[in-house]
């Protein structure tokens, strides 16, 4: 049976655009690769859908990593995700403690080895154990472990985080 | 009986047991029934998991409005008009194939027949996704299930009193289907398009015994990149020259589209592909990029990016000749990396697969030194 993806994209897009979102920290960029990610698919016709895009969806992440990484090593930008974050002007208050908020959420995660952030993601994102595991190369048996872990650090290191911003003020 | 580890808690909280052995899976729910220190440490991991939910609900997007689904497909059958850069590189892939097939049917070659073996199907596999645990009634207390899950999460409280946006919606039927289907891999047959009219050229300019061998000799010189005359951005005047002879390549849905796309973007400025082409492309996996690396110490060296049938990339990278290939930045990210003499210079494949993958796809591009 062929699937139905007008109704896969009004289900899955949103959390695409959140999964790559963690990723790139761009949300219209994140947004970009999605539609990226979906025009593949709708190329492609994969017969298991959503696994497929939230695969192509991190390498299209990772291609874009690293081009960015690239293109700062060769124009001597040394500063973090998190400072251009809070360089470029916000609109709002709510803005500004949004993005300080994404700035304390993206170093929490950069806390969290590649593998255990990926699988952190995909399963926040909706996907499955035999996804995830497919997915990050981990056994299947391995895959509760790894989020334990992850979702230990995370907390962790968030609390850290909120911490230190606390005593700086 | 050994205690319950908190991989297999979370595996439990997460609705996840039935996805493991069943034995194991009943190991774990009949220790739970039994064990007070388990199920305290249950509820310890039910916290650090909510946490966790908490602070990723802190960083979650808010999507109040979905781009065009009808917009999409048309980009997806080609016929939008999309600026940026993946109709131009496929155009650019498109391109090569006209330029070289035109070459060497002007040569009074004939292309192969299509090669059926090669667009077959990747082996299906399915899989049966368990049901949550929810349904026992265990003494542990509930257990939401993961569509729950996904509800709960939108209303988990947010770190620092920031109001977290609304979580991902519950998992749609059209999702649960789609996940008892098989897996994700990529079958040659889904792009026929992009692999027949590509790959058919390639295989055939970068054979050996080949009368295709006589092209190579004619349009590239020892010690400069193989086809670089081929791959030379045509002018529009060029297009308009050479777009009838896409009449010329097989009458196949695939040689179709790719003889069309190229006629009509044939004049993309773009000059990333003077040292790609056929023997930068591995025959059957579709081009995803086409384009020059950036740093400036490799200057001339040429990036490809494939799509494997498992989803992931490869990456190809030709280095001219007198540029130290050491440059190039690290693979990174777990990826083998093979490195192959090519035209004096080098060719470097790099994906997340074995090295003898790696040989394996570096045989199929054929047409080393």
């Amino acid at each position: 049976m062929s699937a139905d993806w007008a109704e896969l994209y009004r289900t899955i897009f949103p959390d695409l655009v959140r999964f790559l979102h963690r990723k790139v920290w761009d949300p219209d960029r994140a947004r970009d690769l999605a539609q990226e990610a979906f025009v593949r698919a709708l190329e492609h016709q994969p017969l298991k859908p959503k696994a497929w895009l939230f695969q192509v969806a991190s390498n299209l992440a990772r291609d874009e990593a690293r081009t960015v990484v690239r293109r700062k090593r060769h124009l001597a930008l040394l500063k973090s995700e998190v400072e251009s974050l809070q360089a470029s002007a916000p609109d709002s208050a709510e803005e500004l403690t949004r993005r300080e908020q994404w700035g304390r959420v993206q170093e929490a995660l950069g806390a969290l080895g590649e593998r255990d952030r990926e699988a952190l993601l995909l399963w926040d994102a909706g996907l499955g154990y035999p996804d995830i595991a497919r997915q990050t190369g981990l056994a299947l048996a391995s895959v509760g472990t790894t989020l334990a872990r992850a979702r230990r650090r995370l907390a962790e290191a968030y609390r850290e985080k909120e911490e230190s911003d606390v005593a700086r003020r | 009986m050994s205690h319950v580890d908190e991989g297999m808690l979370h595996a439990y909280l997460d609705g996840a047991l039935d996805d493991l052995p069943a034995a194991e899976a009943e190991r774990v729910r009949r220790h739970l029934a039994e064990c007070g220190v388990c199920r305290g440490r249950l509820q310890e991991e039910r916290a650090v998991r909510d946490e966790a939910a908490a602070v990723l609900g802190a960083a979650s997007l808010e999507i109040s409005e979905l781009p065009s689904f009808e917009e999409l497909r048309a980009r997806a059958r080609g016929t939008a008009d999309v600026p940026g850069f993946r109709l131009q590189k496929l155009a650019w892939a498109a391109s090569v194939v006209l330029a070289l097939g035109t070459g060497w049917l002007l040569r009074g070659g004939v292309l192969p027949a299509p090669d059926d073996e090669a667009v077959a199907s990747a082996p299906a596999v399915t899989e049966a996704r368990g049901g949550a645990d929810e349904a026992d009634a265990t003494p542990v207390g509930a257990v939401s299930t993961r569509e729950q899950e996904h509800s709960e999460r939108s209303s988990l409280p947010s770190p620092a009193g920031v109001a977290a946006t609304p979580a991902p919606e519950a998992a749609a039927p059209a999702d649960a289907a789609a996940d008892a289907t098989e897996v994700p891999a990529r079958t040659a047959a889904a792009d026929p398009g992009i692999r027949t009219a590509t790959d058919k050229v390639a295989d055939v300019v970068a054979g050996d015994t080949s009368p295709a061998a006589e092209l190579r000799t004619t349009a590239g010189q020892r010690g400069a990149p193989v086809l670089v005359q081929g791959l030379t951005p045509p002018s529009p005047d060029a297009s308009e020259a050479v777009a009838p002879r896409a009449s010329l390549l097989p009458s196949r849905e695939g040689a179709g589209f790719v003889a069309s796309r190229a006629a009509s973007d044939l004049s993309a400025p773009d000059d990333a592909l003077e040292a790609g082409g056929s023997s930068l492309s591995v025959p059957g996996l579709s081009v995803v990029s086409v384009g020059r690396l950036e740093e400036i110490e490799l200057q001339g060296a040429v990036r490809v990016v494939q799509l494997m049938e498992n989803g992931d990339t490869l990456e190809l990278v030709h280095i001219p000749a007198g540029v130290d290939p050491a440059l190039l930045p690290a693979a990174g990210d777990g990826r083998s990396q093979l490195l192959s003499p090519r035209a004096g210079g080098w060719l470097v494949l790099r994906a997340r697969a074995s090295t003898d993958a790696l040989s394996e796809l570096l045989r199929r591009l054929g047409g080393g030194d």
